[in-house]
C-alpha cells in the first residue's frame, strides 16, 4: 500500500471512529434517549432531569400529581400523598435542580401532561444557584425542556464517552433487587430508591455520630444568596401557570439541619423568607426542633422520609400521627414575620428525653427446673424468677412491641422504666415454667419461634434429640392471657451445623455462591412461611423477626421492610436500644442483652446505660 | 496544550495542511508562529523566559562568532563570554526552579523563615535553555557560525513539538531542516502518524492507566506491604517510560509529520545490558549534551588533568588511571539528579546512580579476574537476559527514590520490599483496592507486552513500520483501526480519564 493510499484509509478510520461511537451510544442507550434498552433507573442516575423526561413523555398517564424540586424533594413519599389526596404523584427531583428547572418543569408538565396537584419544594439554597446553565451530558435538561436544539441534544448523546455505554452493560450484568450505586432511582415513584439507605439501625447519638461524622464537626461556610429574585420570580410564574391551569399547588420550604442554617445570613434568611411570603403562601418546615436532631436528617441537606411523612401529615392535618408540635406551620404574608423572628434568634425549645426512650430488651432461651447447663443459654426457674421479680419490684414495666411502634408511630409515650423481655426459639419450658412466673408478676414477653420446630423434640433432618418445643395450642394459650407475644424467629433458616442437613445457612444470611435473586426467593418464602403458620393458628399479627444467631445483613433487612413488611427486627447486639419518636428506623437492628443464670439484672442493666 | 488534548489534534490538522499549501519559502515563519503561539497559549507570560534565554544566547553566539574571526583575540575573551551566559542563564534556572528549595534548606538549617516568591514555572525551561546553551557551547568551539537572524535563532529555541520534553536539539542538526523548504512527502506524514499514535498508545492506554495505582500506594505507602509496594513500583517504572517516550514519540512523529527529523531520545533502555548503558539509551540527548558540554570539557581541563597525575602517582594501578574519569561521571550523575529536580530524593538518586557506575569501574579488574575463574558464557544469551534483568532491577530500586515523597520514605519503602514482601498481598484483592480494576491491569500488562514485543522486534534489527507496510490492506486496516478504537477508548475517552501534565514538562 503506497503511502497516500495509507493516508486516505487514515482519514477515513477516523471518520469511522465517530461513526462506531455513535452506533454503540444510539444501540446501548445509556442515557435513554434513543428508547433502546430500556433501563430508566440506570439512566435517571445518570441524568435525571433528561431521563425522567424520557419516563413521563412514555408514562404520563400513570400519574396526574408531581413533587418538583431538588433532591431533598425525595424525601417526601409519594404514597403518603397519595393516600390524602388521592392522586397518583410522581416525583421528578433531580439532582441540585434549581427553580429555573422547577419552572421549565411544571411549565412542561403542565403542556405535556394531566396535572391535579403540584407540590413544590423551595428549599433555602435555591435563593443562592439559579440557572447555571449546565451544559455537561450528565446534568444538562432534556431539549424539550430547554431552548436546546434537537439536534445539538441527540448529537451530544451519539457522541457521549462510550464508557457509559459499557458502564450499563456492566451495569446489566450486575443489576440485582437491592439498590446498587448504578441504579438510585425508583423507576415508578421518581423518588430516589432508599430500600437499602432506610434500614440502617438508628440508636443513641453517640453511634450516629460514629456513623454520620458529618454531624460532629459542621462545616460551616458563607452561603451568599444572591439569586433570591430570579428564585422568587421563578415560584410566581409557577404559582400563575398552576393558576391558570386550575392545578392545586402546594408549596413547601423543607427542613434545614440546625447548622446549615448558620451558613446565611439574617439578611439573606429575612429576605429570603419575606420574598417567598410575598410571592406565596407555604407551608414551612425548615426551622422547628427537627432542625437540631441530627438523627432525622441523612446528611447536612437531606432529611429523612419519615421526616417527609411528618411533613405531609401536618399539611393534612392527620392527628393520628406523631409529629413535633412545632414541627410545620402554614406561612402567609401575615405571619411570616413570627417565622423569620423564630429562625434568625434561633427561637426553639425541645427536650430530646421528649421524643426519645431507652429500652432495653432482654433475651433469653431456655428455662430449666434443676441445675442450667453451662452453654450460658439456659436461666434456672430460680434465677429467672428472681430476675423477673427484682425488675418487677424496681417499677420496671414490660412492654411490648406494639407499645414501641405506638411510641414510634403516634407519639404515645412508653412507662418511665420501660423494658422488653424476649425468648429466642420457643421452649416448651417457655411455656412450662416461665409464663407462670411472667404471669405471677404481669410481665409482658415476646416468644420468638423456628416454625418447623414447633411441637417437636428432634432435628427433622438427622432426627437427633433438641430442647423440647411448645406447640401452637400452648402458643395460643400464652396468647390469650394477653401477656404473650408470638413473634418469629424463621420457618427453618435457624440452622445448626451437625444437627441439619448440610451445607447449613449462617441464621439468614446468603450463601457466597448464591445468586441474590435465588437468596431473596428463599428467604421470603421461609419468613411467609412462618408468618402464615403463627397468623394462621393463631390470629396474632407478625410484625417482628429475631434473626437466628442475630446474623443479618443490610440485605436481610431491606427485604423485612421492603417485602415482607416486618416492622421491627432484633438482633443479638448487646446494647440498649434508643427509640426515637417519628423515626422507624429506631426500630430495625435493636439490641438486645444476654441473660445469664448468675446475672444481677439491675446492674446488668445498668452497665449498659 | 497538551498534546493529548483535542485542541492539539485540531491545531495540528490546520497547521499540517497550511503547512504544505504556502510557498515553501514563508514555511519556517509558519513553524515559528505556530511555536510562539503554542508556548503562549500554555505558558503565557512565561514566554519572556524564552525570548531572555534566545536573546541572551543570540547575541552570545553573534559575539563568539565575531570573537572566532579575530584571530588574534585572546581566548579569555571568549571563556569570559561564555562564563557570563552560563552565569545568567544557569542563574535563570536556579532562581525559577531551585530557589525555594534553598530557602527551605536554609531555613530548617539556620531556622529562619526566608520568603520566596513563588515563581511560574516556564513549561520546558531545563530543555531549551540546555539547547540554547549548547549552540553558545559549539559557537565558541567555531563548530558553525552562529545564526545572524534572530527570528530563524527564535524558531531553533521555541519549535513547538520539542518545548515541553525535549528532545534537546543540535542546532547544526535541527536549523537546517526548520529553515529549510520541504515538500509534501506522504512518507513523512504516514511515518509520522505511526510513531504519534504510538506515543499516544504508550501514554494514554499504559502511563495514564497505571498512574493512579502509583499514586494511591506511594500517598500511602506506610499502609502497604513490600509487595504492594514493589507492584507500585513496577507500575511507576512502566509509567514513567511509557509517559516519557510515549512523550517523545509524540513529538518526533508530530515533527516528521513537518518533515523535520529530530534525535532519538530512548533507545529500547529496557533492553540495556549495564547502568552505563541504559543512561546511554534513556533520555540520550540529555547524555549527550552532558558528555559533550560537562563531561569532555572537565575531564580534559587543567585541574582534572592534575588530578589524573596525582591520583597515578599516588594511588597507582586502576584506581590511579580512573579515578579522574570517576569523579568527573560522579559529578554528571549528581548534575542529571539535581536537574530532575529540587530535592534531596533526586540528589540521591544521582548519587545512586554515580555510586553504582564509579564502582563498577573501580571493580571491573576484579570482576574480569572472576570472569576468568567461573565457567560462564558470557557471550552467550543466558549472560544476556541475566545483564539485562540485572540492570532491570538497579533501575527499578532506583525508582523508589524518585518517586518517594520524601528520601527517607524511600529508604523505608525499599525496605519493607525486602523485609516484609508478604507476597499474598498479590492475589488476595489488596491490588484491585488501589484504584485500578482488574480490567486495568490486564490492559497495562497486554500493553506492556506489545511495547516489549515491539521493542524486541526492533533490538533484533527489525523495522516495526516497514513490516506493516508489507502487510495487506486489510490486515493494515485492522491494525489501525485496533489502535485507533484501543487509543480513543481505552485512552482519551476512559471514564476516570484526567488530562494529566507530562511528568517530564516541569524538569
Amino acid at each position: 500500500m503506497s503511502s497516500k493510499k495509507w493516508l486516505i484509509m487514515f482519514v477515513f478510520c477516523i471518520l469511522l471512529l465517530p461513526v462506531i461511537l455513535m452506533g454503540i451510544n444510539f444501540t446501548v442507550d445509556p442515557f435513554g434517549v434513543f428508547g433502546n434498552l430500556k433501563w430508566y433507573s440506570f439512566s435517571e442516575t445518570l441524568n435525571p432531569r433528561v431521563s425522567k423526561t424520557e419516563y413521563l413523555i412514555e408514562n404520563a398517564d400513570k400519574y396526574d400529581s408531581y413533587l418538583v424540586g431538588c433532591s431533598s424533594t425525595s424525601s417526601y413519599p409519594v404514597e403518603d400523598l397519595n393516600k390524602y389526596l388521592n392522586a397518583n404523584f410522581y416525583n421528578t427531583i433531580s439532582y441540585g435542580a434549581d427553580m429555573f428547572d422547577a419552572e421549565q418543569t411544571v411549565k412542561w408538565l403542565i403542556d405535556n401532561c394531566t396535572v391535579k396537584n403540584i407540590v413544590l419544594n423551595v428549599y433555602i439554597h435555591n435563593g443562592v444557584n439559579y440557572n447555571d446553565g449546565e451544559d455537561s451530558i450528565l446534568s444538562m435538561m432534556h431539549y424539550k425542556m430547554s431552548d436546546r436544539s434537537a439536534f445539538d441534544f441527540y448529537l451530544k448523546y451519539l457522541l457521549a464517552d462510550p464508557n457509559y455505554a459499557l458502564d450499563k452493560l456492566e451495569a446489566l450484568k450486575n443489576d440485582t433487587w437491592a439498590t446498587q450505586t448504578f441504579d438510585v432511582f425508583n423507576e415508578e415513584t421518581g423518588a430516589y430508591d432508599k430500600k437499602i439507605r432506610d434500614i440502617e439501625h438508628i440508636s443513641d447519638m453517640e453511634s450516629y455520630f460514629t456513623q454520620y461524622p458529618v454531624f460532629t464537626n459542621y462545616p460551616v461556610y458563607e452561603e451568599k444568596m444572591k439569586n433570591i429574585d430570579n428564585c422568587m420570580k421563578s415560584v410566581k410564574n409557577i404559582v400563575e401557570m398552576c393558576e391558570n391551569a386550575n392545578i392545586k399547588l402546594y408549596v413547601v420550604c423543607s427542613p434545614i439541619y440546625s447548622q446549615y442554617i448558620d451558613c446565611f445570613s439574617n439578611e439573606d434568611l429575612t429576605e429570603f423568607y419575606t420574598a417567598l411570603a410575598n410571592t406565596t403562601d407555604f407551608w414551612d418546615f425548615s426551622y422547628s426542633s427537627v432542625s437540631y436532631e441530627p438523627r432525622y436528617f441523612y446528611d447536612e441537606t437531606h432529611f429523612r422520609n419519615d421526616v417527609g411523612s411528618m411533613a405531609i401529615a401536618r399539611m393534612f392535618n392527620d392527628d393520628s400521627v406523631y409529629i413535633p408540635d412545632d414541627f410545620g406551620r402554614y406561612i402567609t404574608k401575615d405571619n411570616v414575620s413570627s417565622l423569620i423572628d423564630d429562625i434568625v434568634n434561633r427561637k426553639v425549645s425541645f427536650d430530646v428525653s421528649d421524643y426519645t426512650k431507652e429500652v432495653p430488651i432482654l433475651l433469653y432461651h431456655s428455662i430449666t427446673a434443676g441445675e442450667p447447663d453451662n452453654s450460658g443459654m439456659t436461666v434456672s426457674v430460680k434465677a429467672f424468677e428472681n430476675q423477673i421479680r427484682t425488675l418487677y419490684e424496681n417499677g420496671y414495666t414490660a412492654v411490648t412491641f406494639n407499645q414501641l411502634y405506638d411510641y414510634v408511630e403516634k407519639g404515645i409515650d412508653l412507662p418511665e422504666k420501660p423494658v422488653l423481655i424476649t425468648f429466642d426459639d420457643g421452649y416448651l419450658n417457655n411455656y412450662e415454667l416461665a409464663f407462670p412466673i411472667l404471669e405471677k408478676y404481669n410481665m409482658n414477653a415476646t416468644i420468638f419461634i423456628i416454625g418447623v420446630s414447633v411441637g417437636k423434640d428432634t432435628y427433622k433432618d438427622t432426627g437427633k434429640p433438641m430442647t423440647e418445643h411448645f406447640t401452637m395450642e400452648q402458643a395460643n394459650e400464652m396468647l390469650n392471657s394477653g401477656l404473650i407475644d408470638i413473634q418469629s424467629h424463621t420457618y427453618d433458616m435457624h440452622q445448626v451445623e451437625n444437627l441439619d442437613k448440610a451445607p447449613v445457612r449462617q441464621g439468614v444470611l446468603k450463601f457466597d455462591d448464591e445468586s441474590e435473586a435465588d437468596y431473596i426467593k428463599f428467604f421470603c418464602e421461609d419468613i411467609t412461611k412462618s408468618i402464615e403458620q403463627i397468623e394462621n393458628s393463631t390470629g396474632n399479627k407478625v410484625t417482628v423477626l429475631s434473626y437466628p444467631y442475630g446474623n443479618h445483613s443490610d440485605l436481610s433487612e431491606a427485604i423485612c421492610n421492603d417485602i415482607l413488611g416486618i416492622k421491627s427486627t432484633v438482633t443479638t447486639n448487646q446494647d440498649y436500644n434508643t427509640i426515637i419518636k417519628g423515626l422507624n428506623q429506631s426500630l430495625y437492628g435493636l439490641n438486645r442483652i444476654y441473660v445469664v443464670e448468675d446475672s444481677n439484672i439491675i446492674e446488668l442493666l445498668q452497665s449498659y446505660m | 496544550m497538551s498534546f493529548t488534548s483535542l485542541s492539539f489534534i485540531i491545531f495540528m490538522a490546520v497547521l499540517v495542511i497550511v503547512y504544505y499549501i504556502i510557498p515553501k519559502k514563508l514555511q519556517w515563519i509558519l513553524l515559528l508562529i505556530a511555536s510562539c503561539s503554542f508556548y503562549i497559549y500554555g505558558g503565557g507570560k512565561t514566554i519572556l523566559y524564552l525570548l531572555f534565554v534566545a536573546g541572551t544566547t543570540y547575541c552570545a553566539g553573534l559575539i563568539l562568532s565575531k570573537l572566532n574571526e579575530d584571530k588574534k583575540a585572546n581566548i579569555k575573551k571568549r571563556k569570559l563570554v561564555v562564563l557570563l551566559l552560563c552565569l545568567i542563564n544557569f542563574g535563570l534556572l536556579y532562581i525559577v526552579k531551585y530557589l525555594s528549595f534553598t530557602a527551605e534548606v536554609i531555613n530548617s538549617i539556620a531556622k529562619t523563615s526566608l520568603n520566596v516568591p513563588n515563581l511560574l514555572m516556564p513549561v520546558g525551561i531545563s530543555f531549551f535553555m540546555f539547547q540554547s546553551v549548547g549552540y553558545v557551547i559549539d559557537c565558541y568551539r567555531g563548530k558553525y557560525k552562529a545564526e545572524r537572524n534572530f527570528a530563524k535563532y527564535l524558531l531553533f529555541v521555541s519549535f513547538f513539538p520539542q518545548i515541553i520534553q525535549g528532545p534537546i536539539g543540535r542546532f547544526n542538526l535541527l536549523a537546517p531542516q526548520l529553515l529549510g523548504e520541504h515538500k509534501l512527502d506522504y512518507d513523512n506524514i504516514k511515518y509520522g502518524i505511526q510513531l504519534a499514535l504510538w506515543g499516544y498508545f504508550k501514554k494514554l492506554v499504559i502511563a495514564e492507566r497505571v498512574a493512579s495505582m502509583v499514586s494511591t500506594v506511594y500517598n500511602n505507602y506506610y499502609s502497604y506491604s513490600g509487595s504492594v509496594l514493589a507492584v507500585a513500583t513496577i507500575g511507576y517504572s512502566i509509567q514513567l517510560y511509557c509517559d516519557f517516550s510515549g512523550g517523545i514519540d509524540i513529538t518526533r512523529g508530530v515533527a516528521q509529520i513537518l518533515s523535520i527529523n529530530m534525535s532519538e531520545n530512548f533507545k529500547r533502555p529496557i533492553f540495556a545490558n549495564t547502568l552505563t548503558e541504559y543512561w546511554r539509551r534513556w533520555h540520550i540527548t540529555l547524555g549527550s549534551w552532558m558528555r559533550d558540554y560537562v563531561f569532555y570539557p572537565m575531564a580534559l581541563s587543567s585541574p582534572m588533568r592534575k588530578v589524573g597525575s596525582f591520583a597515578r602517582n599516588h594511588f597507582g594501578g586502576v584506581m590511579g588511571k580512573i579515578f579522574a574519569t570517576s569523579v568527573v561521571t560522579f559529578t554528571i550523575y549528581f548534575i542529571i539528579g539535581i536537574w530532575h529536580g529540587a530535592n534531596f530524593r533526586y540528589i540521591a538518586y544521582g548519587f545512586y546512580n554515580g555510586i553504582l557506575i564509579t564502582s563498577g569501574l573501580l571493580l571491573e579488574p576484579i570482576f574480569v579476574k572472576l570472569r576468568e575463574k567461573v565457567n560462564i558464557d558470557f557471550k552467550g544469551k543466558l549472560w544476556r537476559v541475566f545483564q539485562v534483568i540485572r540492570t532491570c532491577f538497579i533501575v527499578f530500586i532506583g525508582r523508589y527514590i524518585t518517586r518517594a515523597p520524601r528520601l527517607l520514605a524511600a529508604f523505608y519503602m525499599i525496605k519493607t520490599t525486602f523485609l516484609n514482601f508478604n507476597y499474598a498481598d498479590i492475589f488476595n484483592g489488596t491490588l484491585l483496592n488501589l484504584s485500578m480494576s482488574f480490567f486495568d491491569y490486564m490492559v497495562v500488562i497486554i500493553g506492556m507486552i506489545i511495547v516489549i514485543a515491539v521493542e524486541a522486534y526492533q533490538e533484533m534489527g527489525g523495522k516495526a513500520r516497514k513490516a506493516l507496510e508489507k502487510k495487506p490492506a486489510i490486515i493494515q486496516f485492522c491494525v489501525l483501526m485496533f489502535a485507533l478504537i484501543t487509543i480513543v477508548g481505552l485512552g482519551a475517552m476512559g471514564s476516570n480519564y484526567v488530562e494529566a501534565e507530562f511528568i517530564y514538562a516541569q524538569f
